[in-house]
């Protein structure tokens, strides 16, 4: 039995390849799939075009995966092709320099006419000095994981959500279970093998192993716009830093991202002056960015490994990975760390992992993700009898009832709430289904951190028709349906048979 | 071309208007969109922690405006009365207290001028919830389970089917226009009759506020009698068949009293002249702007966080930083700082219904405080009072 | 291409506005066509059109009531134009969306029921009768304001309401004003192509109606319309979407009146009344019709009405007339139509009364569904002026 901690595309990843290697696995998460780094990114199955000058390894690496994730999960990808443009602003020199490690990495890039893309894509800027075709893709990342999590449970693997592991118990320098703390208390869960896969949250797992690793934590910033503007992954072709990334992503447009160091594995606060300033680098690329309906902004946090000590900024540490078996270091044996990487080569990390991880089980299985497809399974498809609960994402309560889970996992595999409306409609009726199907839940707290962290999205890019929508979806929580906490709203305890304008009341 | 100009058509343009006809002097609105009202059920809210309704807002920190008892139950009669008018049914007389409304969540909500065809009870009692199967909004087994739950009341429900010519692209107007033909009336009573005996004769039974656009209190009458027992709606989200009702009779009343709504996004008012962006231009003595605020449009909110007045093109303000705002406390203060101009309703700042539940309160006192600028009342006492005018907003 | 074609809040006000939408039981609105429908198209160009889409009248009330501006019945045209027809509906459609066609032959609205039928046209609504050129009507002008107006002559007024184009050139006459009439021939503004979801055969029609025009227009000093949808096509469709700019500001008949009839004319309306003539005097309906609120609002012809002294002025209650240009005569919009029609009949009671409304689709119908005479208000305000002024009684004589 392994143990591997944390249930994002590497934790999962890691889980699969051990179970179809006929490993028995557990998979241990403090929140639920996706909670962490893997469902917070901008959606961009990398070609490896972006880091062919600074990091050469990671490009290869994301060009071979990118090509085997096309093959093995096209049901998560969606193969829009990517440009990388340079605008008359940007270095030419590093135009040079780009090419050439495109052709040493392998990847296939076409030139194209700067005026033939102005004129196809009418959003970017003017000043289109060149621009490249390339490989990129779209990832739906919350898809994969779910086809990851499915497959893992499908190969006989546990899936233990909201457990934070608390202790790894060792005999004899030998790691021999896990405890983590629940819902319901304490579980404790017999291993051979623990893999340390939390990702921003791997520091302090590797404390429990007694043998600390170097992380450096940085988190991007990405403001979310509510229709897909562009059909194509579009880059910025210069040395990669903030705000140079469009991600055409299902519906929306993902504009990405920042790069800002900190020690905790939750961002902080989005702060108005960065949402500012992604938005004036964005506009670099899209003059008329201002004007595009904005829906929220989110962060998410890259794990990244500083093997060599402290960099300078974190655009210098690597996005290659490393897999540490403690047991070389200081920590006990059977225990091992999967750190750095990127989305698009969750495959490898996990590959890599197990291998080693098996190595030290002492079984000769050999991977087969490469080869073994993921697929999709069967979303029960809209059924013409009935509504849509979510009209901006087109879901049904049949899509939500086939979903065995908490209101967040409904709303990560259907996308309700996710739309324009950010749920302002369709929340309190998807509050509504879920509670028919899961009474004992408390539904009145689901729907309050559904609403919270809509909101905590929508705050930072508070302006044009997203304030609007705003203002009325705060009217339509506390004036039509009385989600607030007021007497007015009759949700005090001390109200029951009071007329509302009796005395007696206190606020 | 008028005394006064109105810019908007929610329900603070609707209700300056009605004021000026009332004392027959001329007045145009001029709006760029439609207004709120089908957004909302149609309830006008004054929530009043203290019975005194003189001094409304005794026990909150916030008093946006005092105005005198008086005044109060001059303002809330004249609505009522210009509802009445325009076949817009509500009691004729003013409420002495705050009722409970039932949401279609299950919660109760404090409301003080409601049309009849929507339930409210001054204590919470046991109620029948009916829900339909292929309407997004009503959740009557949620609904029950929180009122139960909330009240501690008893409370019973029924899911009824789809009728059959239902398809899944029924939102409420649609369920509405079919309530509205015999064909659907004669359905919603043969599936009530059919639960009929289940349901206790004392409890009243309470439908999704769709039972029709025009015929709504001809078809809660009619099931009334062939049940028995008291039919009435409860209030859904948008769009809201309760606030539709409202201003297709409202604005139909304005318009027989030969109130002109002409469309046209007014871009400036200067020393009385307005101009619409499509060149048309008049004189008018005052303008009255109830454009919304954020919600409306009447205030725009800028990318980095400014607060644009567009009719002014000036910047009335900042969002902090981090953008955490109140978004009422936003607004027009009700003086324009220019004789000619007064905001009202939302546009107005200082008042925050989501938070105090006074929606129908800041519609009433602040297009009073506008017209009382205008000074066509000047012969009504209440205009004079010192006290009518004080605005102690944030 | 547009602005604001992602704005949408989803408040839903624009359904609340829908007259197809209120009375279609299938019809899913402006919303889930236009907005809802934009954005899976920009996700994926190769979403399936709706079926229902072309049962959209293009009456803009929705893109009117729209909060945040979004162009919602200009994106249901592009939907409209997305959706795959059977050759026979595309022929009939072709057919409406020109038709400066028929109104050059107008005879061809006589074709019968076993010709028109199989092609999808309708026959439960009543087609135009063709009028031939009216003379000239009126005397010598009253005063001489050296302006001179041109008078756009839409194909309905060629085609079948001459007398309104008479009595609008007899009035502008008799105001002082040397009229021209435009174009020169039978032409377009585009509109029936766009509200048959063929924005750019729109386009293409208004660009050569444009140039048609274009010699004429220099010395104008306004072009005065008799339809309310080209009134507002060439003020709103022209310069924002086909960059098309007139030299010349265009005005609708009705607002030209109130603006620059001389004080004379006005008094003369007054004046002079029988007894006899003010027992018989009727109710005046107003129908403002849906493109005329969108583009102006409502109350301007009450104004009018008011103003050339006519009694008894009720504004109609009534959304949509259910004409919608050509829609009211395609098959499979017949009924929806008389529908949306018919709330005028519970209205409308007497058919002596009178019905002004500012275009002549909406006039025929609902002359059609009330059985009283619905007409342009050019050809109202005419009438009364010949009746009091006691000139050679009704216009209608001398068509025949």
């Amino acid at each position: 039995m392994v143990v591997v901690i944390g249930a994002g595309a590497t934790g999962l990843g890691v889980a699969r390849d051990l179970a179809l290697r006929g490993v028995k696995v557990t998979v241990v998460d403090q929140w639920e799939p996706g909670f962490g780094t893997s469902g917070r990114f901008h959606g961009l199955l990398h070609s490896g075009a972006r880091y062919v000058v600074t990091d050469p390894t990671a490009a290869e690496d994301c060009y071979r995966e990118n090509t085997l994730l096309r093959a093995v999960a096209p049901d998560a990808i969606e193969q829009t092709g990517g440009i990388f443009v340079r605008s008359e602003d940007d270095d030419p020199g590093f135009e040079q320099a780009w090419l050439k490690g495109c052709d040493r990495a392998g990847i296939p890039v076409t030139a194209l006419d700067p005026r033939a893309v102005r004129q196809r894509y009418p959003d970017l800027t003017t000043r289109v000095a060149s621009a490249y075709w390339v490989p990129d893709g779209v990832l739906e990342g919350f898809h994969l994981l779910q086809m990851l999590a499915k497959d893992v449970l499908a190969h006989d693997g546990t899936l233990l959500s909201k457990h934070r592991v608390t202790a790894i118990q060792t005999v004899n320098g030998r790691v021999t279970s896990v405890s983590a703390q629940g819902p319901n208390g304490e579980v404790e869960v017999g291993c051979d093998a623990v893999v340390n896969a939390a990702g921003p949250w791997a520091g302090a797992v590797a404390d429990l192993f007694e043998d600390p690793i170097p992380m450096h934590l940085s988190y991007g910033l990405m403001i979310l716009f509510a229709h897909r503007k562009f059909p194509v992954v579009v880059n910025r072709l210069k040395s990669p830093g903030d705000g140079d990334i469009f991600v055409p992503h299902q519906h929306v447009t993902i504009l990405g991202t920042t790069d800002v160091a900190q020690d905790s594995p939750i961002a902080p606060d989005i702060q108005a002056s960065e949402v500012l300033r992604l938005m004036d680098l964005g506009r670099e690329l899209v003059p008329g960015l201002d004007s595009w309906r904005v829906l929220r902004a989110f962060t998410g946090v890259r794990p990244l490994y500083d093997g060599q000590g402290h960099a300078a900024t974190s655009r210098e540490v690597s996005r290659d990975f490393k897999v540490i078996d403690h047991q070389r270091r200081k920590g006990p044996a059977g225990s091992f760390s999967v750190v750095g990487g990127k989305w698009t080569t969750f495959r490898l990390m996990a590959e890599r992992t197990a291998d080693i991880v098996t190595q030290y089980l002492g079984i000769s299985a050999p991977c087969v993700t490469a080869q073994v497809p993921l697929t999709l399974h069967p979303v029960t498809s809209f059924s013409a009898s009935e509504p849509y609960l979510c009209e901006c994402e087109k879901v049904s309560a049949s899509q939500l009832t086939a979903i065995d889970g908490s209101l967040s996992e409904w709303r990560t595999a259907t996308w309700f709430a996710m739309g324009p409306c950010q749920g302002t409609f369709c929340a309190h009726r998807v509050t509504a289904l879920h509670h028919a199907l899961f009474p004992s839940e408390d539904s009145g707290a689901a729907l309050q951190d559904l609403r919270a962290e809509r909101t905590k999205g929508m705050l930072p890019v508070l302006w044009g028709a997203n304030a609007r929508e705003y203002a009325l979806q705060q009217a339509v929580r506390f004036q039509t349906l009385a989600e607030g906490d007021p007497q007015w709203a009759g949700n005090s305890p001390g109200l029951k048979n009071s007329s509302p304008s009796s005395e007696g009341v206190t606020l | 071309m008028s005394a006064i100009t109105i810019i908007g058509q929610g329900p603070a343009a609707l209700l300056a208007a009605s004021f000026i006809q009332e004392v027959q002097q001329d007045c145009v609105i001029v709006a760029d969109s439609e207004g709120s009202l089908p957004l909302w059920s149609g309830s006008f809210d004054f929530h009043a922690p203290s019975d005194d309704i003189s001094n409304p807002w005794s026990l909150l920190d916030r008093q946006p405006l005092m105005l005198p008892a008086e005044t109060w139950a001059f303002l809330w009669e004249s609505l009522v009365g210009f509802e009445r008018a325009a076949g817009i049914p509500v009691a004729a007389d003013i409420p002495s207290h705050n009722w409970w409304t039932i949401t279609c969540t299950g919660k109760s909500k404090s409301v003080f001028v409601v049309p009849q065809w929507q339930y409210v009870q001054k204590t919470f009692l046991p109620v029948w919830f009916i829900g339909f199967q292929g309407l997004a909004d009503s959740m009557a087994d949620f609904q029950c389970h929180t009122y139960q739950q909330q009240t501690g009341v008893d409370a019973g429900f029924h899911v009824l089917p789809n009728p059959t010519p239902w398809t899944p692209s029924w939102g409420p107007i649609r369920w509405a226009s079919y309530m509205d033909t015999d064909e659907g009336l004669s359905w919603l009573l043969s599936e009530i009759q059919k639960v009929a005996p289940e349901i206790p004769k004392t409890w009243p039974i309470l439908l999704p506020q769709v039972i029709g656009r025009r015929r709504a209190e001809h078809n809660l009458q009619a099931l009334t009698t062939a049940l028995g027992q008291m039919v009435f709606e409860y209030p859904l989200v948008t769009p809201s068949l309760g606030g539709m009702r409202i201003r297709d009779r409202w604005v139909w009343y304005l318009k027989k009293q030969g109130v002109p709504f002409l469309t046209g996004r007014a871009i400036s008012v200067e020393k009385g002249w307005v101009t619409l962006a499509d060149g048309r231009q008049w004189h008018s003595d005052h303008v009255i702007v109830a454009t919304g605020g954020i919600l409306g449009g009447g205030l725009e909110v800028m990318v980095d966080g400014r607060l644009r007045d567009p009719l002014r093109d000036t910047v009335v303000g900042r969002m902090p930083p981090g953008r955490a705002i109140d978004l009422y406390s936003w607004g027009q203060p009700a003086d324009y700082g220019t004789p000619e101009m007064t905001a009202c309703g939302s546009q107005c700042g200082g008042w925050d219904p989501n938070q105090d539940g006074n929606g129908g309160a800041m519609i009433l006192a602040t297009v009073w405080q506008s017209l009382c600028r205008t000074g066509i009342f000047s012969n009504l006492g209440s205009c004079n009072s010192e006290r009518s005018v004080t605005h102690v907003g944030k | 291409m547009w602005e604001n074609d992602d704005a949408c809040i989803k408040c839903s006000i624009c359904i609340s506005v829908c007259p197809v939408y209120g009375q279609d039981l299938e019809f899913p609105g402006p919303k889930a066509l236009g907005p809802d429908w934009f954005r899976a198209y920009q996700a994926n160009p190769l979403t399936v059109p709706s079926e229902h889409v072309d049962d959209c009248t293009f009456c803009q009330l929705c893109e009117a009531s729209c909060p945040v501006h979004v162009p919602i019945a200009h994106l249901i045209a592009q939907h409209k134009s997305l959706k795959k027809k059977t050759w026979r509906i595309n022929l009939r459609d072709r057919i409406l969306a020109h038709p400066h066609w028929v109104a050059r032959y107008p005879r061809l609205a006589n074709a019968p029921n076993f010709l028109v039928r199989p092609l999808g046209f309708g026959t439960q609504s009543r087609w135009p009768r063709p009028q031939r050129r009216v003379a000239p009507l009126s005397s010598s002008p009253q005063a001489d304001t050296r302006q001179i107006v041109g008078l756009f002559v839409d194909c309905y007024s060629r085609g079948f309401d001459q007398d309104v184009l008479s009595a609008a050139q007899a009035l502008l006459e008799l105001w002082g004003f040397s009229v021209r009439l435009l174009p020169h021939a039978s032409h377009c503004c585009g509109a029936a192509a766009y509200a048959a979801g063929q924005p750019e055969e729109g386009q293409r029609i208004a660009h050569s109606t444009y140039d048609a025009m274009t010699p004429g227009l220099t010395d104008l000093s306004q072009i005065v319309t008799l339809n309310a949808t080209c009134d507002s096509t060439l003020r709103e469709e022209w310069p924002l979407y086909w960059n098309l700019s007139l030299p010349v500001p265009v005005l609708s008949f009705s607002e030209f009146a109130l603006d620059k009839a001389p004080a004379w004319f006005w008094d003369a309306m007054h004046k002079g009344m029988t007894a006899r003539q003010e027992q018989g005097e009727t109710t005046s309906w107003i129908h403002t019709t849906c493109r005329s609120r969108v583009s102006r609002g409502d109350g301007i012809l009450e104004q009018l009405a008011d103003k050339a002294g006519l009694a008894a002025i009720q504004p109609l209650n009534l959304a949509c007339c259910g004409a919608g240009g050509s829609y009211a005569f395609k098959e499979e919009h017949e009924k929806t139509a008389h529908a949306l029609g018919a709330a005028a009949l519970e209205q409308v009671t007497e058919t002596h009364d009178r019905i002004i409304v500012d275009s002549g689709t909406c006039a025929l119908h609902l002359t059609q569904i009330t059985g009283a005479l619905a007409k342009h208000p050019a050809y109202w305000l005419y009438q009364r002026f010949l009746s009091l002024t006691q000139r050679s009684g009704d216009i209608a004589s001398q068509e025949k």
